[in-house]
């Protein structure tokens, strides 16, 4: 299982997938908002299409998956917005780009051709990069851009924040960063196996 | 014609789809289209985005508020956008064979998803949009900006993809820095 994690076309189809929710993740809340909203929309839908799949072919079940995933969001955000009304209201248009996220997360073709511990597994995986992808740049995004953590003021009365990385070009940037170190640490490893062989 | 301009710079330039809301980079990341490819996939997601705005604007803006299910405005656009990709299927299939295999290449169910929901969305967010005829325009001019963006990276990818480049730093980390510069550059257009 951890070797999926050391590929990098599927670890960017991942980092693809979630990429449009970094726009409005600038801080670690809305972050983990919005990877809770597409865990369940993830979740929720594998399993629900998985069900289904008898009466699902490969052309239907993306759309089905999409359908699912709209609705379980929705509901999810009606929930999270009991707690969190002004969050989830700055989140926009956005709530609903999580069900597309969702479903681009983990393929629809994999979610009717496997069996129920592989699409456990899958999802699992998935959902746990997509949101830690997530969080750990809606806290770097926070830290720079806000000069707080978790909404607890850490330096901005001393130093300037640099508030370009709230904006979406600065989740680009974060994303991008995060992405070499991603590929740097990848290398090493392949070095050092090589090494040793 | 004041309107027009803002409408324009705003889909264009200022709130690019791509740039400003991270949506489609899917497609500007792929390495492999032509020049014919790109213009093929960016006039079906166009189409896709004229129609399903054209269907949903009138939909969510006049009836569902009648109804007070405002709640329900992005399963609605969902529905249509489906609607719109199963009826493109079905209607190619029968009719024109050689686009109904490039949209079974294509996968428009999960590439083109985002982009035409993202660009539907933003109709009823976008302080651009008035009415009908601004939605309409506002949803070409975007396309417009999706298919200039992505023509930008398609013109880079050799450098994108250079051997002189670093390996960890080598296709989407680079593709994610420069689209970080020019959504800078796009956003200095702001107020204009």
């Amino acid at each position: 299982m951890l070797d999926l994690l050391r590929e990098k076309q599927l670890y960017e189809n991942w980092v693809l997938a979630v990429l449009p929710l970094v726009a409005v993740s600038a801080s670690v809340k809305t972050g983990l908002l919005i990877s809770v909203i597409t865990v369940l929309a993830l979740i929720i839908s594998s399993l629900a299409v998985f069900a289904l799949k008898a009466l699902l072919t490969e052309k239907t079940a993306p759309f089905a998956r999409l359908i699912i995933s709209v609705g379980v969001v929705g509901i999810s955000a009606t929930l999270l917005g009991i707690f969190f009304k002004e969050d989830i209201a700055a989140l926009g248009i956005y709530v609903n780009i999580a069900a597309v996220s969702a479903v681009l997360l983990v393929r629809s073709d994999f979610v009717i051709s496997a069996d129920l511990s592989g699409l456990i597994s899958g999802c699992g995986l998935s959902a746990a990069v997509g949101s830690a992808f997530l969080i750990v740049s809606s806290l770097i995004r926070e830290f720079f851009g806000n000069g707080s953590l978790l909404g607890f003021d850490i330096y901005s009365k001393y130093l300037t924040p640099i508030a370009f990385l709230k904006t979406p070009a600065g989740g680009l940037l974060t994303t991008a960063v995060l992405l070499t170190v991603y590929c740097l640490s990848v290398g090493k490893n392949k070095k050092r196996k090589e090494e040793q062989k | 014609m004041s309107i027009f301009l803002s409408v324009v710079a705003a889909a264009v330039l200022t709130d690019n789809i791509m740039l400003s809301s991270l949506l489609g980079f899917e497609q500007a990341t792929d390495k492999s289209p032509s020049f014919t490819e790109i213009l093929k996939r960016c006039g079906i997601t166009a189409v896709l985005v004229f129609l399903s705005s054209a269907v949903s604007y009138p939909v969510i803006k006049w009836v569902l508020p009648l109804l007070g299910l405002e709640v329900l405005t992005g399963l609605i656009c969902v529905l249509v956008i489906c609607g719109l990709i199963f009826a493109a299927f079905t209607l190619t299939k029968l009719f024109l064979p050689a686009v109904y295999g490039f949209l079974n290449g294509y996968k428009a169910v999960t590439t083109c998803s985002a982009l035409v929901l993202g660009i539907c969305l933003k109709l009823f967010s976008s302080s651009a949009v008035s009415d009908y005829a601004t939605a309409l325009l506002y949803a070409v001019f975007s396309m417009i900006g999706f298919l200039l963006v992505s023509l930008i990276f398609w013109s880079l990818r050799g450098v994108l993809n250079s051997e002189e480049l670093p390996r960890s730093l080598r296709g989407l980390p680079v593709t994610l820095l420069v689209a970080a510069l020019i959504s800078m550059a796009f956003q200095g257009f702001t107020g204009v």
